[in-house]
């Protein structure tokens, strides 16, 4: 059964790129263009993975995570922030907030699967 | 007892009586005769009782005849009356008191010497007399002069002068002698004491008394002889005036026309006499001294700049200077004197000048500032020192004030104190514009660094997706691509990266600059930073045939600061030398020194130019425009390393040869030491 991952990003070129990378690894990718839409989505389809911007519009992506954590069931899912490159504390406050891991912006296409495969093993 | 009497009847009984009697008794006929004299009247005449019985009185004494005694016994003899006399008899030199009754056959006359009563007398009167004329205000002059005349009277034909020592202490000074020839006195002035100076001469240099009886024969006079003689001087006595401190001022001295040897009451006179002319020229100079020092005083309260003034205790003005007239603005000491002091101080000022005065009339001095009015009304900010003076009995009768004009210091001090004002008020002003303008300044700069933040993540949006699409078609993943469009997606792939690095080297500025930089401290292990930085850069180092060495001392400590940025300054400088050396290799050196960690980045590359050393640190300049077209790099890459240093509390330097290569050293505390970070 293929691995469905779930894409929160309002930027519909990286949103494409992201999708494109992943479909061309032969995962389902279901996207969210905003943060409430994102945690709607989650709870709806209840991906494998879902890679979530951080800066992002109607909901930011920490209060999405904490929604779908929230809901029974769903704290399992790893969610991994995707943001751009940030100072220090930006990772520390992504992974203390409760996300799986960080990826940061712009992604590297070489190293970006090999990034994601290990939280769907 | 009726009669004189005589021996024959004479009872031993009465004999034994008179014999016995401390008067002298002696007893005439109506003739003048002796018919007795006891034992003490023949003692006293130096006869023998035998001798003078029967003998006439004015034979045996032809002296007495005319003396008042010669007069009263005849008195006596024809009005038979009892009669008291006293009276000074030459030949003895002594005083006697007579008692004498008459009988119609004779005189019985009793007589006693009272000559130490009569001369104490005398001495007293004397005295009483000088020390009045002294108290009533006579001068020296006329004090010395009235004692010589009243000592003069005591004795006839005697004449007396009084010569005193020159300050020289050396010659003698004429300085009384009314009786003296004019001629005599001046021959005294200018006399030298010495032991053979006449009598005064010698008397003041002996320091005691001088008897010359006989002028024409005596040695001390050989030099003084002739002018004494010429105006009759025969005897000379002299007896040195002398202070109550022992010193000798001058001396006194009795002259006399016949040679003359003096009796115990020319001796007590004389001692006297210069007694009474040593306390009246003592009194003398001690009233010039007082009346000098008065007068001295007096100049210099005059010249006095400040005004001086005496106040009683009723607070009545005594005494002012002319200072002091000029500033209570009073024409004359008359206008002023005996009025009250408050009439000047200014209403204001009544009550602590009152209670200032309260306190010197207690002893204490002190002083006050406040302000007066004069009496034409000019107002005057003064100063008043005052002392409280005491009189014998240590009562304070009144106060010395010392008071001084202060109203230009203090229109001094007010100006002062209003362009302090003034200037503080300005301060303030400018304090508030500064404050505000800072306000503004750092509202802008929050804006600036919020539109930075925003603006960097704006561009990166779509920045990121251009890399990102562009790393996707370089990799051949949405199909093959040919040379030329590899080498040129390749191309736009580097600009977009760069891009990326000058917009993030921009926000990372922005913060550190704005002070909204969080840093981290960790115990970090410099050499996994190290191994990193080489892990990243190791690919772009041997694409260029460069290599990358390392040398790290084993006994490294753990470093306490923030690993993420000096991951980011060291991964830089291991950058910069990567690209700027095409030859060779690039030496990275940890070692620790001095508590502090230093880290050395060497390579071999184009090394910088002298003229660009001072100006390698700065934003913006990646030297010349040449160089930044040959070497992609944002021009903030050193700038930001400093900058980051900074906040680790580290430094950051550069050594360089051009042509041979470039040293970076860091340097970094081995310990975090917290308020380094700004």
């Amino acid at each position: 059964m293929r691995k469905r991952i779930l894409v929160v990003e309002d930027n519909q070129q990286n949103l494409y790129l992201v999708t494109f990378l992943l479909k061309k690894q032969g995962y389902e990718v279901i996207t969210a263009a905003n943060g409430r839409e994102g945690v709607e989505k989650a709870c709806l389809e209840k991906p494998d993975l879902i890679l979530m911007d951080v800066l992002l519009p109607v909901m930011d992506g920490y209060e999405a995570l904490r929604k779908i954590k929230a809901e029974s069931g769903m704290d399992r899912i790893p969610i991994v922030a995707i943001t751009s490159f940030a100072m220090t504390g930006d990772r520390e406050e992504a992974l203390g907030a409760g996300f799986t891991d960080y990826i940061e912006k712009p992604i590297v296409p070489e190293t970006f699967v090999s990034q994601i495969e290990k939280y769907l093993s | 007892m009726a009669g004189p009497l005589t021996p024959q009847d004479s009872d031993s009984k009465l004999t034994n009586i008179i014999e016995r009697m401390t008067d002298a008794f002696v007893a005439l006929d109506a003739n003048w005769y002796y018919t007795y004299v006891n034992r003490k009247a023949a003692e006293i005449f130096g006869r023998k009782p035998e001798n003078l019985i029967g003998k006439h009185i004015w034979t045996e004494f032809p002296e007495g005849t005319g003396q008042l005694f010669y007069k009263t016994y005849h008195k006596a003899m024809a009005t038979q009356q009892f009669l008291q006399i006293e009276e000074y008899y030459p030949p003895y030199d002594r005083w006697f008191e007579n008692r004498i009754y008459p009988s119609p056959d004779g005189l019985s006359i009793f007589f006693h010497d009272i000559t130490e009563r009569k001369r104490l007398n005398l001495c007293q009167e004397i005295q009483h007399r000088v020390m009045w004329l002294i108290v009533n205000g006579g001068t020296v002059s006329q004090v010395l002069n009235t004692l010589i005349l009243e000592i003069e009277a005591q004795t006839r034909e005697m004449i007396c002068s009084i010569v005193l020592l020159k300050s020289d202490s050396q010659t003698l000074r004429h300085e009384a002698a009314p009786n003296l020839p004019e001629e005599y006195n001046q021959a005294i002035n200018g006399v030298k004491i010495g032991p053979s100076a006449g009598s005064c001469g010698t008397a003041i240099h002996r320091g005691e008394r001088v008897i010359v009886t006989d002028i024409a024969s005596d040695p001390l006079w050989a030099n003084y002889r002739e002018i004494a003689l010429k105006h009759h001087l025969r005897a000379c006595w002299s007896e040195p005036i002398r202070f109550s401190n022992g010193e000798v001022a001058g001396s006194f001295a009795m002259y006399y026309p016949t040679v003359k040897t003096p009796g115990t009451w020319d001796l007590y006179l004389i001692e006297k006499a210069a007694w009474l002319a040593a306390i009246t020229i003592e009194r003398g100079r001690t009233e010039k001294l007082l009346a000098d020092r008065e007068e001295h005083l007096r100049t210099i309260i005059e010249a006095e700049p400040d005004c001086v003034t005496l106040v009683s205790a009723e607070g009545r003005l005594l005494q002012i200077n002319p200072a002091g007239l000029a500033m209570i603005e009073a024409d004359s000491i008359d206008q002023v004197k005996g009025e009250s002091i408050y009439s000047v101080v200014d209403p204001v000022y009544q009550t602590p000048f009152k209670t200032f005065t309260e306190k010197i009339f207690l002893g204490e001095s002190g002083q006050l500032q406040f302000a007066i009015r004069g009496i034409k009304g000019g107002r005057r900010w003064v100063e008043t020192h005052a002392v409280p003076l005491r009189n014998a009995k240590g009562e304070i009768i009144s106060f010395l004030g010392l008071t001084r004009d202060i109203t230009e210091r203090k229109r001094a001090e007010e100006a002062l104190r209003k362009a302090h004002d003034e200037l503080e008020a300005k301060v303030e002003e400018r304090t508030r514009e500064l404050s505000e303008a800072n306000f503004k300044l750092k509202e802008l700069d929050r804006l600036k660094s919020e539109f930075l933040a925003t603006m960097s993540h704006e561009l990166r949006t779509p920045l990121n997706s251009i890399i990102g699409f562009l790393g996707i078609a370089l990799q051949g993943i949405p199909g093959p691509l040919n040379d030329e469009q590899r080498k040129q997606l390749s191309m736009a792939y580097g600009s977009a990266r760069h891009l990326l690095g000058l917009i993030n080297d921009i926000l990372d500025l922005s913060r550190i600059e704005s002070g909204r930089v969080d840093t981290e401290f960790n115990s970090v292990e410099i050499e996994t930073v190290v191994s990193e930085v080489i892990h990243s850069l190791e690919p772009l180092a041997s694409g260029k045939g460069l290599r990358l060495l390392t040398e790290i001392a084993g006994d490294l400590p753990a470093v306490e600061t923030d690993r993420k940025k000096i991951y980011q300054v060291l991964l830089n400088l291991v950058n910069n030398a990567v690209k700027f050396t095409h030859r060779g290799e690039i030496k990275i050196e940890c070692k620790v020194h001095h508590d502090q960690l230093e880290i050395q980045v060497s390579d071999t590359g184009i090394g910088i130019k002298k003229e660009n050393m001072d100006h390698l640190f700065e934003a913006f300049q990646q030297l010349d425009g040449g160089w930044t077209r040959r070497y992609q790099g944002t021009g903030l890459g050193l700038y930001l390393c400093k900058k980051l240093m900074n906040l680790l509390g580290g430094q950051i330097r550069a050594e360089s040869e051009f042509d041979k290569g470039s040293r970076f050293t860091v340097i970094l505390p081995v310990k975090h030491k917290s308020g380094i970070v700004p």
